[in-house]
């Protein structure tokens, strides 16, 4: 009797801790958005930072997946697949691209922050974008159940993209001023670093997300995991405008 | 203050105005919902002492607004914190681990006693997430708030420090739930709903959604004919032999309103090309007919090459009936 009731508490503990250990990777997002100064100041102070990016990684990965796969379905279930793979593939290769710069740029600058600091304010950036990009999702399966214009749902994708990704940037900017200013007498640099490092760091991300397409799949081709390369991702938002507007038609 | 701690301090009272918003919002519903004066034991009296006092032990805007609610129901409730703001103490636990009061405050202090000791000994956070959600308050976050609160302003990084440890909390629950709320309508217009293997998802009309693209396959909508698009321009397909010869399926045409096709270039069509083993002539099929080819002139004329012809059966080419010969004039065509 005994043994079975040790037995239940320990099942009991371990579920629980396992909720917790679920719980806690949505709680950081909490703490992210609602406690930001907090959280940036443990970042400086690096404490907890290797849970910090753990929680971060999985939950953003999660979420971006999810968006992925809604972009993907408007054109097969193999698309909404390749998507939800490719899409956090997208931001974290983005990442692993544009984080040495980012640090080294502003060791050159004066800064004392770590790599694993660096990484986990940009990792906070991103986060913010695939929560941002989660709270969108609902809005995206609207359009992509009630509208059949291929090109304005790239572009509300696009638009998406844009919001969340300018806002996941402002935490990143906010941050960088909380973790690695300080008030130092090269702050005023640093800041136009972490602009100029946003600046690539767009670029960087759109030729990824050109690189890696089809997100959202052409409805007039069999799916394609990835599509040959050509053109740019520039030329083609102004063409998917000038084919909505009636002026070209993208070929 | 360092510029760090003035954030802490406004993060801290801004949190702190909406629990007390919430609170009042929570009183007024009850009291409107039971149209009757709440008794002095009620949950919302114990929680009237420390509404009634602010970060530092002042009294609140807000408390006589939540004293008009029910006001025999609240007469412990200012005194007591009048009484423990003197004292400088600005939380409950303060308060009950404040040392004895003087005499002449000790009445005062009894009803602060009997306004805590009315409490229970769980705290909210201990409390079942339902009845947290009745209350209309969040039930992670209500240990930050109060957390930074007990701890008061000196505290500094500390106070908010468990806002960042792995608590179930209200926007945290929230995500979880959009995110599989998300997966499971993912999953629902996902589910092909026909033999062909329509999804909702895919299920919108897509002829105005088209790409142009090499081998996009199009029909008009009241023309038969069938197009592909090939290197800027588009090719009809001639027969249905000539459409299953290049392996596409009914599934690869897309209905287009009429008249799309005009704004494109066509290019040549596409035929397939039939011969039979012990017969040196070759025909063309075009729809249901066949047209015999006359000469290699004629062949090589029309822009076909040895690759487009396929072998068939003699009896398949002759099932086919005759059509007019290329070029015209020659006929009768001979049969294999």
């Amino acid at each position: 009797m005994m043994g079975e009731a040790g037995r239940l508490t320990r099942e009991s503990d371990i579920e629980g801790k396992e909720r917790a250990r679920q719980m806690g990777n949505l709680s950081v997002i909490e703490t992210i958005l609602r406690s930001r100064q907090t959280f940036f100041e443990e970042i400086r102070e690096g404490k907890g930072v290797g849970e910090k990016m753990r929680a971060m990684l999985v939950s953003s990965v999660a979420f971006f997946a999810l968006y992925g796969a809604v972009m993907g379905s408007s054109h097969s279930l193999l698309q909404a697949l390749s998507s939800a793979a490719k899409l956090p593939l997208l931001f974290l290769t983005t990442l692993v691209v544009c984080a040495p710069t980012l640090y080294f740029f502003n060791l050159n600058f004066g800064s004392n922050q770590s790599l694993s600091q660096n990484v986990t304010l940009m990792l906070t950036s991103i986060t913010v974008t695939s929560v941002l990009l989660l709270s969108f999702a609902p809005v995206v399966t609207f359009f992509l159940l009630t509208t059949n214009q291929y090109q304005f749902f790239k572009l509300l994708n696009v638009g998406v993209f844009t919001i969340s990704g300018l806002i996941g940037v402002t935490f990143l900017s906010r941050g960088m001023q909380i973790v690695s200013y300080g008030g130092g007498e090269r702050a005023g640099t640093r800041r136009t670093v972490v602009w100029l490092w946003i600046i690539l760091y767009a670029f960087v991300g759109s030729q990824m997300a050109w690189t890696l397409r089809p997100f959202v799949g052409a409805p007039g081709l069999p799916f394609e995991l990835f599509r040959q390369l050509g053109g740019n991702f520039y030329a083609n938002v102004l063409a998917s405008f000038g084919e909505i507007l009636g002026f070209v038609t993208v070929r | 203050m360092r510029e760090s701690e003035r954030h802490r301090v406004d993060e801290m009272l801004d949190l702190l105005a909406e629990e007390v918003a919430d609170r009042l919002r929570t009183k007024f519903w009850l009291y409107s919902a039971r149209e009757v004066d709440l008794p002095a034991d009620s949950t919302t009296e114990r929680e009237r002492p420390d509404e009634s006092l602010g970060e530092a032990g002042e009294p609140r805007a807000a408390a006589p607004e939540a004293g008009s609610g029910a006001p025999e129901a609240g007469s412990a409730g200012p005194e007591a914190g009048s009484a423990a703001a003197e004292a400088g103490y600005s939380t409950r636990e303060e308060r009950r681990a404040a040392p004895a009061a003087p005499e002449a405050d000790r009445e005062v202090s009894i009803e602060v006693g009997r306004a805590l000791d009315a409490e229970p000994e769980k705290e909210p956070e201990t409390e079942p997430e339902e009845a947290e959600s009745e209350r209309g308050l969040e039930p992670g976050l209500e240990p930050g708030p109060e957390a930074s609160l007990e701890a008061g302003p000196e505290a500094g990084p500390q106070a908010e420090a468990p806002s960042s440890s792995p608590v179930p909390s209200h926007t945290a629950r929230l995500l979880g739930r959009l995110a599989l709320g998300l997966l499971v309508a993912l999953v629902l217009i996902n589910i092909p709903f026909n033999r062909h293997g329509t999804t909702l998802a895919t299920a919108m009309p897509d002829n105005r959604a088209l790409v142009i693209r090499n081998g996009l396959v199009v029909k008009e909508e009241d023309d038969p004919e069938i197009y592909v698009f090939e290197n800027g321009e588009f090719r009809w397909i001639s027969s249905l032999d000539a459409f299953q010869a290049r392996g596409y399926t009914w599934e690869d045409v897309h209905i287009v309103e009429d008249g799309f096709l005009e704004d494109y270039a066509m290019g040549p069509p596409i035929h397939v090309l039939v011969k039979c083993n012990g017969s040196p002539h070759i025909y063309r099929v075009e729809g249901e007919k066949k047209r015999w080819i006359v000469d290699i002139e004629a062949f090589e004329a029309a822009g076909h090459v040895w690759e487009d012809v396929q072998f068939v059966s003699c009896a398949t080419i002759r099932s086919l009936p005759n059509g007019e010969t290329i070029p015209p004039g020659n006929g009768p065509a001979p049969e294999p």
